[in-house]
């Protein structure tokens, strides 16, 4: 069957620019934490953010942020001894970090969806990646750690037979057994040595977000979105028991080296250590104050770091004997926190598009600079509603972006789809640029702003088209296929290097360097509208008949009220009807001033445009019918 | 199909690709997204002066593949008459058990929805009292204009705009400009049920003036009149127009409704309307400023008019047989169409990686049924298995479909289910035959089993084992031929002239009448009814006069009700009995009957001959296309 399809579907879909406006430094996670892992010689903690980074802390203090990812960070694992950090992101991509020095040595394109989890055989030194793309790779991680810019070719084998959506993954230390819980609710196991289907093990009735193997491979447990959890025996491949415990999904779990005790974490925020002999005597860790996502061992096996959809990882000392025989009750607190930030989880974009007013989890209400890529102002916990009631200004300004808030941090996106980042012309007056000579001149906001992201790029522009605005070189700055996959990323301030140029050469799609670079002045958008005279308008006056249709009319967007005024005189005032000897009362009898121009019985402010008018006032999409009448100049 | 109302507007497009008939309001007054396949939208015109949206056009390129109609179906189906049937028309119509409507040239799509809509359970009865209500207030409104003009507004006719998002904005402003104008929407209604008065009439007088088939035209005209996709004379979609039909009763319940709520003064006391049930849904949706006042308003309504003379006791107990939704059947401005057509889906969304669940809820009139190829297996399993199945789904949004979560604030994957919260008194299935192509809209001849009875599938049903309720076909409208331009419409309708619809009216309360002991007995009766459940909902009526044992009907029987010539039913019955060797029928009728509405040819046909009409055949391009089944009441009174 051939499999034609019609249009040019040309295989490149389009390229938007994005950039993500944040601090210079990071230093918390701005959302949840998707993942942690510790490395017990240097005594570190490693945590996957929501915000798209993966940060290190050293003795519990913050030490670093290892940013790259453009995207959730959903799994990592820390292999080589601590020398390497891998990580899985929803930005599709798998990523290969240098864990010690924090930068990011390779990127793996291979998954066609979200990744979602990781495993890791930590005796051969193997890596498995699998996601919503339904697919599982296994990555050898010595060769992975070898690639180089020249030696860049990797291959990976693949396990085959899944169906559905991947949500958990585990191998075994030894790598004889890899288990994947997808959301066909079933659990598949494979043999990575062979990549050998094993079996599938059904149970659960809904999707598996955690599992862990036992060492010898001859147990796993599973935590399921149906809340309970489930042990199976591998040998028998039967479900032998089935854990009760929480009151809502089981999201995290992790079981003591001799399958003796599970910890478990989940939806209902708690973690609760069970034993497995007896699944009766359990013991609530902890209560947090958010879904626990991820849960991971101390350096010393006595206690876990929960982190949870909020931003907040916390250490929480485990139960001992004592604690199960109910001898001792749990301690309430953790033993140490690690302080997260707060998430924007709100964002209007006010009128003029280009101030954003932001509310965060904290309740804090900003306002941001899109143009500056930064913050503005703090206004602290006050009612957001009223503070967007009370910067609302009658301006109509196009879109020309979107706000996408899935890290918690606020990223704009700039593309030529629904939304034209070059739609919005203001003039210069009102960008506020103080050093432009012709205020009155129209500059294009998504063309100054890309001009700035890009200012480092190309260093021989000339003063000319010098941009007007800076933004700070820390803004991280994203190539992405449109509502798909992240193509290149890289900060503003290090456009200028000579990897960067090269890669951004290729990269930058041409909708972006042709406008920098042009004018882009024939894109300017029309307003189609039609001009009245009012009924007071001695017929005598108007040079076309009031009876006849009046002609349509197609002006800038910008234009302003004024102006249109001023066609009114020039144009359909004065001469009066032909042989009128009246001539007297011709244009020049006539000032703009005496003009009044109304648009649905409302006078209109000269200095208003034509695109608010009808935005605000005429509130249509049919064309704009503006009606005029002579002042008397008395 | 689907039909779209926008704000402020009438606007009904087909859809072909849309599941459901929703019908939705929003504040938009143009939905890009809803704009549907291009031919079917060729202008959408803004008028300023009335600051209302035009009804989108239906043109007559609506159909494109008009013209591809074979040769030997034009012959079969030409002007969507059917050219082969082999009788007399004088003597059909002699013979005709109820008076019979003529072809006006393709208008079998009009015809077989008012075949349908007039043997509807309950409908007749309802659509009788709204009219009256309108009357009523209309009445009043006026001598309340002439006592109290220093209300300073003219109590206008229920003239709001033909648009449904009346606030009671426009009804000031309109009030005085369109006094004496009825709204379009108020029209079709009226002469719906002007029709069904003649259609009354003529059955009455049939013995002493046989008539020709009634041509409905004035129906007809204010139908095009209202609504511009009914113009032209080409065959339509007998579906869009039963939706648009129902719409507009529903709409002009809504206008009465709004008219009593702003004039609070016209109404006697005691007599305020309660909002059904699940109006309030579509009160929610429109964010009428008045939803608030009305839930006010109506804790002590109470009611039957006072005006009568006699305080009446609530009737609760007569109406509690039918469930809890009764309370505002009474009151005028009874919104029957949301009663009895209206159904809840509830749309239940998870995402997938917080596991949070939103849920959606929106009223409709139909359920669209996919035609589904259907295997061996499925033709052994119980036919409403094969209903449930499509019509309470799952799926998953994923790869490029994710769900915007909005905890999450990204795409992420989710599930969705959708179910029904509730469905209606008469439920209408649409089976989803015409589908769009590249080459055009084509229909899908497939079979599809018609049970005549159905287990109910709404959410509660689903969840325990015995179901609480059951439907029982009632209607079908049946689509011949190969196109939706070219074919032909035939309603099936159960022959019944719905004696307990009109049995008890609370509506319909003589003077001074009904003692705690005369309704205590009617309610007796009723559960004489009740209790023979399938076979008293399409019973014989015993006597033809308004009150048997102490059962009263309602006077608005009399007026539009449906008068069968019982004689040519019973004697079809016996004709075929005696065919097939059977017992002469003894009148018991343990048998239903149906009627066959083809334009001007009604003919009444077994329960049996119909079943074999429905059954499964080779390349067969008459197809049901609209089933309606109407909701049986299993509470079976034993005392």
């Amino acid at each position: 069957m051939s499999n034609l399809k019609p249009g040019g579907q040309s295989g490149r879909k389009k390229v938007q620019v994005s950039m993500v406006i944040c601090e210079a430094e990071e230093r918390r996670h701005r959302s949840g934490v998707n993942a942690l892992q510790v490395d017990p010689v240097l005594d570190r903690l490693y945590s996957a953010g929501r915000d798209s980074i993966v940060r290190v802390y050293e003795h519990e203090r913050y030490l670093q942020s290892m940013e790259h990812h453009t995207d959730w960070v959903n799994d990592i694992v820390l292999c080589c001894g601590g020398r390497n950090l891998i990580s899985a992101s929803s930005d599709t991509t798998v990523k290969v970090w240098n864990a010690h020095k924090g930068f990011c040595m390779s990127t793996l394109r291979t998954h066609k969806d979200y990744v979602k989890a990781l495993a890791y055989a930590k005796d051969r030194e193997q890596v498995a990646s699998a996601g919503l793309d339904k697919s599982i790779y296994l990555w050898d991680v010595n060769t992975l750690t070898a690639l180089t810019a020249s030696n860049n070719t990797v291959t990976t084998s693949s396990l085959s037979g899944n169906k559905e959506s991947i949500y958990s993954l585990a191998m075994n230390p030894p790598g004889t057994i890899i288990v994947c819980g997808s959301t066909e609710r079933a659990l598949r196991l494979w043999d990575p040595r062979t990549c050998a289907k094993v079996c599938k093990l059904k149970g659960h009735t809904d999707n598996v977000k955690a599992l862990v193997v036992s060492r010898d491979g001859s147990h796993c447990i599973s935590g399921s979105s149906d809340g309970t959890i489930r042990v199976w025996n591998l040998g028998i491949q039967r479900c032998i028991q089935t854990i009760r415990v929480h009151t809502d999904s089981v999201w995290a779990l992790l079981a003591t080296e001799n399958f003796q005790y599970v910890i478990s974490g989940g939806r209902d925020k708690k973690v609760i250590m069970t034993e497995l002999k007896n699944q009766d005597n359990s013991v609530v860790v902890c209560v947090e104050d958010a879904p626990v996502i991820k849960m991971c061992f101390t350096a010393d096996n006595q206690a876990v770091w929960v982190s949870t959809s909020e931003s907040h990882i916390r250490c929480w000392k485990l139960p001992t004997e004592r604690h199960f025989r109910g001898e001792l009750s749990m301690p309430q607190n953790p033993i140490s926190t690690i302080q997260g930030g707060a998430a924007i989880k709100q964002a209007v974009v006010l009128n003029d598009k280009r101030h954003i007013i932001t509310k965060d989890s904290d309740n804090n209400v900003a306002i941001f600079d899109v143009l500056k890529a930064r913050k503005i102002e703090d206004l602290g916990i006050v009612n957001f509603q009223e503070e967007i009631k009370n910067r609302f200004k009658m301006v109509y300004v196009p879109n020309w972006f979107n706000v996408d808030l899935k890290t918690g941090m606020l990223t704009i996106h700039l593309g030529q789809d629904e939304v034209d980042c070059f739609a919005a012309w203001v003039s210069a007056r009102d960008a506020g640029l103080k050093d432009c000579p012709e205020p009155d001149q129209k500059v294009n906001y998504g063309k100054l702003l890309l001009q700035a992201l890009l200012e480092h790029w190309r260093m021989d522009t000339d003063a000319e088209t010098k941009p007007y605005f800076s933004v700070p070189r820390h803004i991280p700055l994203i190539f992405s296929e449109v509502g798909g996959r992240t193509l290149y990323r890289v900060t503003v301030g290090d456009t200028g290097g000579d990897t960067e140029t090269a890669l951004l050469n290729e990269t930058v799609p041409s909708w972006v360097t042709t406008n920098i670079e042009d004018n882009c002045s024939g894109k300017f958008i029309k307003v189609q509208f039609f001009l009245q005279p009012h009924s007071s308008i001695p017929s005598h006056l108007l040079k076309q008949d009031r009876l006849k249709k009046p002609d349509r009319l197609v002006a800038n967007d910008f234009i302003q009220c004024r102006k249109v005024a001023e066609h009114v005189v020039e144009k359909l005032l004065g001469e009066g009807t032909a042989g009128s000897p009246d001539v007297t009362l011709s244009s020049n009898g006539t000032t703009v001033d005496q003009i009044e121009l109304t648009c649905n019985d409302q006078v209109l402010d000269p200095a208003m445009d034509l695109r608010t008018v009808k935005h605000f006032i005429w509130k249509s999409s049919a064309d704009l019918t503006l009606c005029y009448k002579l002042l008397n100049s008395k | 199909m689907m039909a779209i109302k926008l704000d402020g507007v009438n606007a009904y497009h087909t859809c072909l690709l849309k599941k459901m008939t929703i019908l939705e309001d929003d504040e938009t007054p143009v939905r890009n997204k809803l704009s549907l396949s291009k031919t079917y939208i060729e202008s959408k015109n803004f008028t300023k002066e009335t600051g209302q949206v035009k009804r989108k056009q239906f043109n007559e390129h609506s159909f494109p593949n008009k013209k591809l109609v074979n040769y030997t179906e034009r012959r079969m189906m030409l002007n969507g008459y059917r050219t082969d049937h082999h009788r007399n028309s004088n003597d059909v119509i002699n013979e005709c058990p109820v008076a019979p409507l003529a072809n006006m040239g393709n208008t079998c799509f009009l015809n077989s929805v008012i075949y349908t809509l007039r043997f509807a359970p309950t409908f007749l009865h309802n659509l009788h009292h709204l009219i009256d209500d309108l009357a009523k207030v209309n009445s009043r409104l006026t001598q309340n204009k002439i006592k109290s003009s220093s209300l300073g507004r003219s109590a206008g006719l229920i003239s709001g705009p033909s648009s449904r998002s009346t606030s009671s904005k426009d009804l000031l402003s309109l009030g005085s400009v369109n006094d004496v104008s009825k709204s379009k929407v108020q029209i079709v209604t009226e002469k719906f049920h002007e029709l069904f008065m003649t259609l009354h009439n003529l059955e009455e007088n049939r013995k002493k003036e046989p008539n020709d088939a009634y041509q409905p035209v004035a129906f007809l005209q204010a139908v095009r009149e209202a609504n511009y996709i009914f113009e032209g004379n080409h065959q339509q979609d007998a579906h869009e127009l039963l939706v648009y039909l129902l719409d507009n009763i529903r709409e002009t319940c809504d206008l009465l409704a709004q008219q009593i709520q702003h004039y609070p003064e016209i109404m006697v006391q005691n007599e305020m309307p309660v909002p059904a049930s699940n109006t309030k849904i579509w009160d929610m949706k429109r964010r009428w400023i008045k939803s608030q006042k009305k839930k006010d308003k109506t804790k002590d309504a109470i009611s039957e008019e006072q005006s009568n003379g006699t305080c009446v006791t609530d009737t609760e107990d007569a109406s509690s047989v039918d469930g809890s939704s009764d309370n505002g059947k009474k009151k005028l401005g009874y919104n029957f169409v949301a009663e009895d057509f209206e159904g809840i889906t509830l749309r239940r969304t998870k995402c997938l990686e917080c596991e949070s669940v939103t849920e959606r809820k929106e009223p409709f009139y139909d359920i669209p049924v996919p035609i589904s190829l259907l295997t061996e297996e499925d033709f052994d399993k119980n036919p409403c298995e094969i209903y449930r199945r499509a019509c309470v789904t799952s799926e998953k949004l994923c790869d490029s479909n994710k769900y915007l979560c909005e905890k999450c604030k990204r795409y992420n994957e989710a599930s969705r289910e959708v179910s029904f919260e509730k469905l209606p008194n008469i439920m209408v299935l649409q089976l989803k035959r015409f589908t769009t192509t590249a080459a055009g809209v084509q229909k899908v001849n497939t079979y599809m089993p018609t049970p005549l009875e159905m287990t109910c599938f709404c959410d509660s049903c689903c969840q325990t084992t015995d179901n609480l309720h059951r439907y029982q076909l009632c209607c079908v409208i049946m689509h011949l031929g190969g196109t939706l331009a070219s074919g032909h419409y035939i309603a099936y309708v159960r022959a019944t002239d719905q004696f307990d619809d009109y049995a008890d009216c609370p509506r319909d309360v003589p003077k001074g009448s009904l003692s705690a002991s005369s309704s205590e007995k009617s309610l007796n009766i009723l559960k004489y009814f009740k209790s023979k459940g399938v076979d008293a909902k399409n019973g014989v009526p015993i006597s033809k006069n308004s009150a048997i044992n102490g059962v009263r009907l309602c006077k608005s029987k009399n007026c539009c009700g449906i008068k069968m010539n019982r004689n040519i039913v019973e004697n079809v019955v016996n004709n075929y009995m005696r065919r097939n060797g059977g017992e002469v029928w003894n009148g018991d009728y343990q048998q239903d009957m149906w009627l066959e509405c083809d334009d001007e040819n009604v003919r009444p046909v077994t329960s049996q001959e119909f079943q074999d009409l429905l059954g499964s055949k080779q390349n067969s391009t008459s197809t049901p296309y609209l089933l309606f089944y109407t909701k049986m009441s299993d509470v079976v009174l034993d005392e």
